[in-house]
């Protein structure tokens, strides 16, 4: 018979059960070989002479405690797998266990099937290639991990701090970095520029901080990200008295200082967006006093923004005098429409193609405004509903 | 400009934006001249500031054709808004006309199309001659 090339080690000063253990799991020795040890220090014997692939250690022993010696093997053979398991299980030391590196937190008494199980998963359950990336940002790490729907902890390391990011059937359920977490720890890894990336694979997440979508919270790291970027040298743009600063061709409204660099990139986004959505010719970002925020495709965008400002203003006055509620999105047009959609404190301002509908496209301008509002729009069903035909 | 409206010319008016409101369901019905000056209404409430509205609704069509002149097109035929409770239709009755529908969920903005349409003809019958007899 050949010899299974995969050693699984069970450490427990518990006689009876390492041998119970090794005893049942037998049953798939064509697919791995089998060590006991019955304290910390025949574990390290056994670690020193054997290439072991994966760990199964109670907590309490007399000479070396579970969590040290997972500690030992994380630190001595990195690529060792650790599934921790104890009869005193608690919150903290399932979460002192994960911190650790463990890769499974098996509370006793449990079903040995279980535990085969979990061992044929992690050992064989590995399909596809394994190698060395570079260059990757950590979003395509991240998009990676989600749309494969891993459950695994990334661990991200930039040099002077660290991060833990940890995936549950491809959602980011949780995330840790300088002492916080949940989406703040998320959202600071994701405004590292440059580092390394570890995967434990398998690694289940100590608690669940984190409930959003991954797509939100990717979009919304980026553009936190974008936010607080300053390149390297960058000097801020020149502001001039009247509270305007020159930004490409187009002038930005600035409200306070330092607000600049925060509008910029979001705006040209947001442009950017809603310009992809289907049925979509032209767009343009206008402030309430009638500035170009940024545009795509508009000519005359400066006398056309001016324009837009006061409809959007007399409009704004008609809809109070007539009591219908906050003034939401204008429609206007011949042949070619436009949707004007309010959104304080701008106007987002859409030319349609010809034969487009306007209840069909702006569910999809509202979506992707929400990128940029951070809002999560309630009033797509209602444009849906409504309308029947505005033809 | 100033119109002369006959009791009779009135009544057919009121009948039409009548019908408006019967055939789509709609809130209220007004009509309202190029300069501002409310001609007709139908299902408004009396707390309604008229003469602020139909100011205010002429200078939004004033707007709406600067918008228009810059995209080189002809005035818009379609003004529409949409508001959290209510959203307001804006029509063009002939050349010196508006007629603007306030509607709800309850009916929709094709229907409420749909019912001017159906009433246009009859309306510009009614409003032709005045304005005919003026020039």
């Amino acid at each position: 018979m050949v010899k299974p090339s995969k050693r699984v080690l069970i450490v427990d000063d518990e006689e009876t059960l390492t041998w119970s253990m090794s005893k049942s799991l037998s049953k798939d020795r064509d697919k791995y070989s089998i060590f006991i040890a019955n304290t910390g220090k025949e574990a390290l014997e056994v670690l020193r002479n054997h290439a072991i692939d994966l760990v199964i250690t109670d907590i309490r022993m007399p000479d070396i405690n579970g969590l040290d010696l997972l500690t030992t093997v994380k630190r001595k053979y990195p690529g060792t797998k650790v599934i921790i398991m104890t009869a005193y299980g608690s919150a903290d030391i399932r979460k002192e266990a994960n911190k650790r590196g463990s890769l499974y937190y098996v509370e006793k008494p449990f079903e040995i099937a279980d535990i085969r199980k979990l061992i044929l998963d992690i050992l064989w359950k590995r399909k596809g290639f394994e190698g060395k990336v570079f260059d990757l940002q950590l979003t395509d790490v991240i998009q990676l991990n989600c749309l494969c729907r891993v459950t695994a902890a990334l661990k991200v390391d930039r040099g002077d701090q660290k991060g833990l990011i940890y995936f549950s059937d491809g959602e980011i359920v949780h995330a840790e970095c300088n002492g916080e977490v949940g989406k703040r720890a998320l959202f600071n890894i994701l405004r590292w520029r440059e580092g390394k990336f570890d995967h434990e694979r398998g690694m289940t997440a100590p608690q669940h901080t984190i409930s959003q979508n991954w797509e939100h919270l990717l979009v919304e790291g980026m553009r936190q990200s974008d936010e607080s970027y300053v390149p390297p040298g960058r000097v801020p743009e020149p502001r001039s008295p009247s509270g305007l600063a020159v930004v490409g061709a187009e002038k930005i409204s600035v409200e306070s200082p330092g607000q600049t660099a925060r509008e910029e990139a979001p705006m040209e986004r947001t442009v950017q967006s809603i310009a992809r959505v289907t049925g979509c010719e032209g767009t343009m970002i206008v402030s309430e006093t009638g500035d170009v925020i940024a545009h795509t495709a508009i000519e005359n965008a400066s006398k056309e923004a001016a324009v837009v400002a006061s409809l959007g203003l007399l409009s704004h006055r008609l809809s109070k005098i007539l009591d219908t509620g906050e003034l939401e999105s204008i429609l206007l047009g011949r042949q070619k429409r436009k949707v004007i959609l309010r959104d304080r404190p701008y106007y987002f301002e859409v030319r349609l193609k010809e034969g487009v509908r306007f209840d069909e496209i702006t569910p999809s301008i509202r979506k992707a405004l929400r990128h940029f509002t951070g809002k999560n729009d309630t009033r797509e069903g209602h444009d849906e509903e409504r309308g029947a035909s505005d033809r | 400009m100033d119109i002369i409206l006959s009791a009779e010319d009135v009544k057919r008016i009121d009948a039409c934006l009548n019908k408006v409101l019967n055939k789509s369901a709609a809130v209220s019905a007004f009509l309202i001249d190029r300069s501002g000056q409310l001609v007709a209404n139908c299902g408004s409430p009396s707390t309604l500031d008229v003469s602020a509205f139909s100011a205010l609704t002429a200078a939004n069509f004033g707007a709406t054709s600067e918008i228009a002149k810059l995209l080189g097109e002809q005035e818009f035929n379609l003004l529409f808004h949409k508001g959290q409770n209510e959203n307001v239709y804006f029509s063009v009755v002939g050349e010196n006309m508006i007629m603007v529908i306030v509607f709800d969920d309850r009916t929709t903005l094709g229907l409420v199309r749909l019912s001017i349409n159906m009433i246009m003809d009859e309306l510009l019958q009614i409003l032709s001659p005045i304005y005919q007899n003026k020039g």
